[in-house]
């Protein structure tokens, strides 16, 4: 599964038979790939021509054919009207070059006799969805320089007759305007569908030209930057794409630093969080996809915030792929209301891959809220799509693997040298301090991350600056790290973001009740531990409800939390970073004075974490403060209702077996100038994963007033 | 009593933001970095910060001017070899090159090889390294002083025959 069958893209690519099927664009868009004069030389092989408009050989539009927007094969767009001339490539009829209006009119005639404004890869590349609200199609794309049609956003047919008409038009003022120029993908398929005469036409893209000779595109990937508590909006992770472009020189060795990255994402105007908070979620930010070098993406995620990278190349056809970079390019033109929980980063790259294929089902396969890690395994949904998988270690990770099985004494030097660049090295030979020196810098780049790259008269660049010096005079090549993937970590593996649980509880000398528990996102400290963090805790709207209810309601609700994380960091001689948790939401009290009433509360702290026995235990201790606020709770000053507590809490997790896990948690609250001195909790977890994506867990809740239980069936979806 | 409850307001939102900002790169709000292509130009240190939390995915914050897909500057994300492009490439890497430097060796020195069309990886890494305080005289130099310091080593050393660099090492 992780590499799949196919053949090498760079054999494909480089190979004599590819390359006149991807220079097919160069009469239609008048030499718009790997034109001369567009800055590049063309690549081997491609005949370059004339950058001037119109110079076609005829010759070579039916040596090429049509594109073919499908790899042979593979499913063809439901024709639509049946009885409509067949679309495929063998049996075309002879292509058709309209100049005159009538003309035009019988094409685009030809056009809805093909069914092809009701056609799913005409809907994509609009992206219009059916609408609940109006029937109809609307398209999720806001911007209205998507559209040629007046109504496009909410006609794809009279869009369709628009595209059509705009193909057709004379040359506009600004090139860059022509319809040809804005739309090449949907010149792409409809000139797969209709067969346009290409020599017809007499358009020059300047604009489009530079852009595509930019990102040579012959392979897309999709990349998943991993969890990042640092950042709270990274917490879920983020992705976005790798064009992989064609090296015009043709060097043994790729240098994927230069490929292209292109990134979907908010522009956000304000520097206020709870601006940005709301504004997010009520999708008022617009959304713009960006392209910049991958290196520039490597560099933020990899070494500045020290996330772990993970690239998901997809199995397209060179043809599918330029039709996606194509796509990109009209998408560019607008945007998205970009909302954080739905149509997020995630969701709108998996919408441009879709491009690629009407038998590609990408946005199918999520749900809301669109959790990053789940697009990825949508990728997954589809056969064969994922060509195969790598993996970019962050710095952190790098610095682990140069530190791993080094002695007390030589741990203790680098730790020196992080504060003390000057201090003597350690060892004898050169491989010796170079192995110090080559660790220490990267603990400095980790931790003045922010200093090094923003402030050029600070301690972090001073110190950098010594070790490097240091390390240049040892005039011998550090050698390559080797750092093998950890396979148990890559995101496609993970357990659905979701989880619903069943079970039955009893508590105190009551009956057995029954319990129901919802969690809209993602990890908590016992779940199965294959794609997530090993030591993050993320909880996004986690609801626990039993019922029967002891009053009239229906049910009783237990819990309900908009987040509660816990993020351990392993305290080690050179991670000296605080672990931390917070909480925030409603739960139900259970001591005798105030049995079953509700108290909201926000709660948190911050303590030590660590890890032993090779990760098989985790613990963490913190000093937590709760604020809570309930009508019923007697609170300080005796009536006010809230709640303020102070108090250490403990958390030890035992990974028994690989999908076995022990948590045993507990804490203690000090309620100072309140009727209850002090409150607290202690629980045990068993957890055992069941197959791919359930468990059967058992907790026992030790608390004063109502000791409980509950047994229950989980499952992540 | 009100006193006490917004002390002990004031109490738990500082310790919990507290112990959320004790994090990697959290810090004050910054401005767009300095103008070039050095990496400061799209990273925006933590901004907005904590509160972000309930705004889970995103992550975009750069400005769409440089980086647009039909309107980008072509001077920082052009990666056809070339000076520009060594140059750019250079300012923008100049945190992992420095250190690539220093080791002699690595992954931006390679594809620095492939910008500047110089002939062996190996070479550029050990010429480079010979001359790291010529590349990095101190921990202040500027990005764009970096990037024209590396490319002017590559241009002067005649060994290393990069062919993408050569017409400028004329002038």
């Amino acid at each position: 599964m992780l590499t799949s069958a196919g053949r090498d893209a760079r054999d494909r690519a480089t190979s004599p038979r590819h390359r006149p099927r991807l220079a097919w664009l160069l009469p239609a868009l008048g030499a718009c790939l790997f034109a001369p004069g567009a800055g590049a030389a063309p690549p081997p092989g491609v005949v370059s021509r004339s950058s001037s408009v119109g110079a076609v050989d005829p010759g070579r539009v039916p040596d090429d054919g049509p594109p073919r927007a499908t790899p042979p094969g593979a499913p063809r767009d439901p024709p639509g009207d049946p009885n409509g001339p067949p679309a495929g490539p063998s049996q075309r009829p002879a292509p058709i070059a309209p100049a005159e209006p009538a003309a035009v009119e019988a094409l685009i005639r030809r056009a809805h006799a093909l069914g092809l404004a009701r056609a799913p890869a005409w809907l994509r590349l609009g992206h219009w969805r059916a609408s609940f609200w109006r029937g109809g199609h609307v398209s999720e794309v806001d911007g209205a320089e998507l559209f040629l049609a007046r109504n496009g956003r909410r006609d794809p047919s009279a869009e369709l007759d628009a595209t059509l008409r705009g193909f057709f038009a004379p040359p506009a003022r600004d090139p860059d305007r022509h319809a040809i120029c804005r739309f090449p993908a949907r010149f792409q398929w409809l000139h797969g569908q209709l067969g346009f005469d290409l020599s017809r036409f007499r358009v020059d893209c300047p604009g489009l030209r530079k852009f595509l000779d930019l990102m040579r595109p012959r392979a897309i990937t999709l990349v998943f930057s991993s969890y990042y508590l640092g950042r709270a909006a990274s917490a879920f992770g983020h992705t976005f794409l790798r064009v992989e472009r064609h090296d015009p020189l043709a060097t043994s060795e790729r240098r994927q630093l230069l490929d292209m990255g292109i990134d979907y994402g908010a522009t956000v105007d304000t520097s206020n969080a709870l601006v940005y908070a709301l504004r997010g979620l009520m999708g008022s930010f617009r959304g713009h996809f960006k392209r910049m070098p991958y290196y520039y993406k490597v560099r933020e995620y990899n070494d500045y915030e020290s996330r772990d990278l993970w690239e998901y190349e997809l199995e397209l056809s060179p043809e599918q792929v330029l039709l996606v970079v194509s796509h990109i390019w009209e998408l560019g033109h607008s945007w998205f209301d970009y909302y954080y929980l739905t149509e997020n980063c995630s969701y709108h790259i998996l919408g441009a891959i879709e491009v690629a294929d009407p038998s590609v089902e990408l946005l199918e396969h999520i749900s809301d809220p669109v959790i990053p890690s789940e697009t990825v395994k949508a990728l997954y949904r589809n056969r064969g799509l994922v060509r195969r998988v790598t993996y970019r270690p962050s710095l952190e990770t790098q610095f682990k693997a140069r530190v791993r099985g080094m002695s007390r004494a030589q741990l203790a030097a680098i730790q020196r040298l992080a504060s003390d660049p000057r201090a003597p090295l350690p060892g004898i030979s050169d491989q010796q301090r170079i192995a110090a020196l080559d660790a220490a810098v990267d603990l400095v780049d980790m931790r003045f991350a922010d200093e090094i790259v923003f402030d050029p008269d600070s301690e972090g660049r001073r110190r950098k600056q010594v070790l490097l010096e240091r390390r240049s005079e040892i005039r011998v090549p550090s050698a390559d790290l080797e750092i093998a993937p950890p396979w148990g970590k890559a995101p496609h593996r993970s357990h659905g973001s979701r989880r619903v649980g069943f079970g039955v509880g009893s508590s105190g000398d009551r009956d057995l009740y029954g319990r129901l528990s919802l969690r809209v996102a993602l990890h908590d400290m016992a779940d199965p531990p294959d794609g997530y963090p090993d030591l993050i805790a993320f909880e996004f709207l986690p609801l626990a409800l039993r019922f029967p209810s002891s009053g009239d309601a229906p049910f009783t609700l237990e819990e309900l939390y908009l987040l509660r994380i816990r993020h351990l960091n392993e305290w080690t001689r050179f991670n000296r970073r605080p672990s931390w948790n917070m909480r925030a939401g409603v739960r139900r009290l259970t001591e005798d004075e105030c049995a079953g009433c509700m108290m909201g509360e926000l709660a948190g702290g911050g303590g030590w974490g660590t890890t032993f026995l090779d990760g098989r235990f985790a613990f963490v201790s913190s000093i937590d403060t709760m604020l809570g606020w309930g009508p019923r709770v007697a609170g300080l000053g005796g009536d006010s209702g809230v709640r303020f507590g102070l108090g250490p809490s403990a958390v030890l997790r035992a990974r028994v077996a690989r999908r076995l896990t022990l948590l045993l948690s507990g804490e203690w609250y000090w309620l100072p100038e309140q009727e209850r001195e002090s409150i607290w909790s202690a629980s045990t977890t068993l957890r055992a994963g069941i197959g791919a994506s359930s468990a059967l867990d058992l907790e026992l809740v030790a608390r004063p007033g109502e000791p409980s239980a509950h047994l229950s069936w989980l499952l992540y979806y | 009593m009100k006193k006490t409850i917004a002390i002990a307001f004031a109490a738990v939102l500082v310790s919990i933001s507290g112990a959320a900002l004790a994090q990697p790169g959290a810090g004050p709000v910054r401005p767009y970095g300095p103008a070039g292509c050095g990496l400061g130009s799209v990273i925006l240190g933590n901004n907005p910060g904590f509160v972000q939390v309930f705004a889970a995915t995103t992550n975009g914050t750069f400005g769409t001017q440089t980086f647009g897909i039909t309107s980008g500057t072509s001077n920082c994300i052009n990666p056809t070899p070339g000076m520009a492009s060594a140059r750019s490439f250079s300012e923008t890497n100049r945190a992992a090159m420095s250190k690539d430097i220093a080791r002699g060796r690595g992954e931006t020195i390679a594809t620095l090889t492939t910008l500047g069309g110089c002939k062996d990886p190996a070479a550029v890494g050990a010429s480079l390294q010979k001359n790291f305080r010529r590349v990095v005289p101190n921990a202040e130099v500027s990005d764009r002083a970096f990037g024209s310091n590396v490319v002017g080593v590559l241009t002067s050393d005649a060994s290393l025959s990069c062919k993408k660099l050569a017409s400028v090492a004329k002038r």
